[in-house]
């Protein structure tokens, strides 16, 4: 969880680990000698969990300053970009972020990030979200017991219906709801496991579509 | 061989990227699991951040799929200009009246501030700037059917393929820059081993100690990359207070450093530092006040002070209350460093 405060909650450590990310994503397409064997254009990027909120973070300051998306494609596993603050003042959430390097408020900053990658292509963004993953989605957990079925986190994780639409409409088919794991606190890790993203037939899909 | 330009033939208005082999077998590289760990380098995350590293469950995850590609020497700056015009020229001569021909003209148009420039001409990235907000307001035209269109895409992929790599070059050279400055800021300095949340939270918050974080292009056009000097200083320090001999104190401290930042030299490609004696030396400089203990013939006395910092040492003219005296103190950011001290002058 610290990492997750370093992130969201001091505000320069944000910028330095934006800096550091973006370094090391050049790095790992150049040779040991600084020459560029990986076009941008032909790598995707593939988020999970935190990650999946730090890439369209690191994308977008580079349109910023670039003018352009370069890569071939994005694909975010579990990631809570959605996620809402409830003191904006006292702690931007990840949206706010994007919409302070340019957008402005969530709708607009997603309409033009999805927008954006129209540009590249079809099919070039997609979140996909397990309905069961607290991180990604308000889902309610079932509890043993009583059989209650309560939000165990009071605060807006995953995108409303609203903002989802918005996505879909610009860049069409970018938001991908899946279902694995239980409704079961016990399981909430197992809601979120990377791997298991990784072995969904809409992750498999996603990435067909990109290569 | 410099940069992966892939040619492109947008002749047809389609928007297949000739010279570009079928995608094969991609590789996997994974960035790195967790952060704190290699990818973001623990020993720049604050210290309790760094303790942490190792028990928090793998929160970032990040893989990059690379294919390889085909190189084609890089062209000049000009000749990369005309050939993006010329590409987005043919784009535009076919195009269907409406908005996005509006878009195409819009992008020409930001194209044309790099006219005349070559690649080290110190111009550029003004000239890039510039391009950039015409790309953005041809952006701002388009909607969400506009933007897919095969005129908007060819002029996007025209763009990344002839002119991007060099605005690309810049960014990563600055950003380079400013991981430094952001590295003197807060973690390389003698200051920074003490450095807590408390602080971490305020500098990112206080507009004098902030970095600029929203307007990419205009932090990377100020004097320090955006990254601000300013610190705010919130911790306990040791010190060693001169009244009889040496007293041992502990302070409280609250004040403003600035750091003496290396010059920003633009007229370089890549853009680089330039050293002055005071980044070089001095790093570091501040006023504080303070408020603290210390043992004073044999008893626990308080004591409030106000000093400066010099480098990693604070040189403070305290005030015990009690005994109403006046003293001088030092104290330093690392403790190993004061016991090294006081024991030389025991």
């Amino acid at each position: 969880m610290m990492d997750v405060f370093v992130y969201a909650g001091l505000d320069d450590m944000w910028l330095k680990i934006q800096d550091q990310c973006a370094l090391k994503l050049d790095t790992l397409r150049k040779d040991d000698n600084g020459n560029e064997i990986y076009d941008p254009a032909d790598t995707i990027l593939i988020g999970h969990s935190l990650g999946a909120a730090m890439l369209p973070h690191l994308v977008w300051r580079e349109c910023a300053y670039d003018g352009s998306i370069s890569y071939r494609g994005m694909i975010l596993l579990a990631s809570p970009l959605g996620f809402k603050s409830p003191y904006p003042g006292v702690c931007q959430d990840f949206l706010q972020r994007m919409g302070g390097l340019a957008g402005g408020t969530r709708e607009n900053t997603l309409a033009r990030f999805a927008r954006a990658w129209n540009k590249v292509g079809d099919n070039r963004l997609r979140f996909i979200c397990n309905e069961y993953d607290i991180v990604c989605s308000d889902v309610k957990y079932t509890i043993p017991g009583t059989g209650q079925l309560v939000d165990l986190i009071p605060l807006q994780q995953g995108f409303n219906p609203a903002e989802i639409n918005i996505l879909n409409r610009e860049h069409t088919g970018c938001v991908q709801f899946i279902t694995f794991g239980k409704r079961d606190p016990a399981k909430i890790a197992d809601n979120h496991d990377v791997l298991t993203y990784l072995k969904q037939p809409e992750f498999v899909e996603a990435l067909d579509g990109m290569l | 061989m410099r940069k992966s330009l892939v040619p492109v033939n947008y002749s047809h208005l389609g928007h297949r990227r000739e010279g570009l082999r079928p995608f094969p077998p991609y590789r996997t590289r994974k960035i790195e699991q967790t952060v704190g760990r290699e990818w973001l380098g623990t020993r720049n995350l604050p210290a309790a951040s760094r303790q942490n590293a190792n028990s928090c469950i793998p929160l970032f995850f990040c893989i990059a799929f690379f294919a390889q590609v085909q190189f084609a020497a890089a062209g000049q700056l000009s000749a990369s200009l005309e050939q993006y015009k010329a590409e987005v020229q043919a784009i535009l001569v076919a195009a269907p009246a409406g908005p996005v021909t509006g878009y195409l003209k819009t992008c020409i148009e930001g194209a044309d501030q790099l006219n005349g420039l070559e690649a080290i001409d110190p111009r550029v990235p003004t000239a890039f700037d510039a391009l950039v907000k015409k790309r953005g307001e041809a952006d701002e035209a388009l909607t969400a059917d506009t933007s897919k269109t095969a005129e908007v895409r060819a002029e996007n992929a025209a763009y990344n393929a002839h002119l991007y790599a060099y605005r690309k070059a810049e960014y990563i050279g600055l950003i380079k820059l400013q991981d430094e400055l952001l590295d003197r800021k807060y973690f390389k300095t003698e200051t920074a081993k003490n450095a807590n949340f408390l602080e971490g939270y305020v500098n990112g918050r206080l507009p004098l100690t902030r970095a600029q974080h929203g307007d990419v292009v205009k932090a990377f056009r100020d004097e320090h990359l955006g990254v601000s000097p300013w610190e705010a200083i919130f911790r306990f320090e040791p010190a060693m207070a001169f009244e009889n001999g040496t007293q041992p104190a502990i302070l409280g401290t609250a004040g403003l450093s600035y750091a003496f930042f290396p010059t920003v030299n633009r007229a370089t490609t890549p853009v680089t530092f330039s050293e002055s004696v005071w980044s070089r030396y001095l790093q570091k400089s501040g006023g504080r006040v303070g408020v603290g203990v210390g043992q004073f013939d044999d008893k626990t006395r308080l004591v409030l002070g106000a000093g400066v910092q010099v480098y990693a040492a604070g040189l403070w003219a305290l005030y015990e209350p009690d005994e109403q005296k006046f003293m001088f103190a030092v104290s330093m950011s690392d403790l190993s460093k004061i016991k090294k001290i006081i024991g030389g002058f025991d």
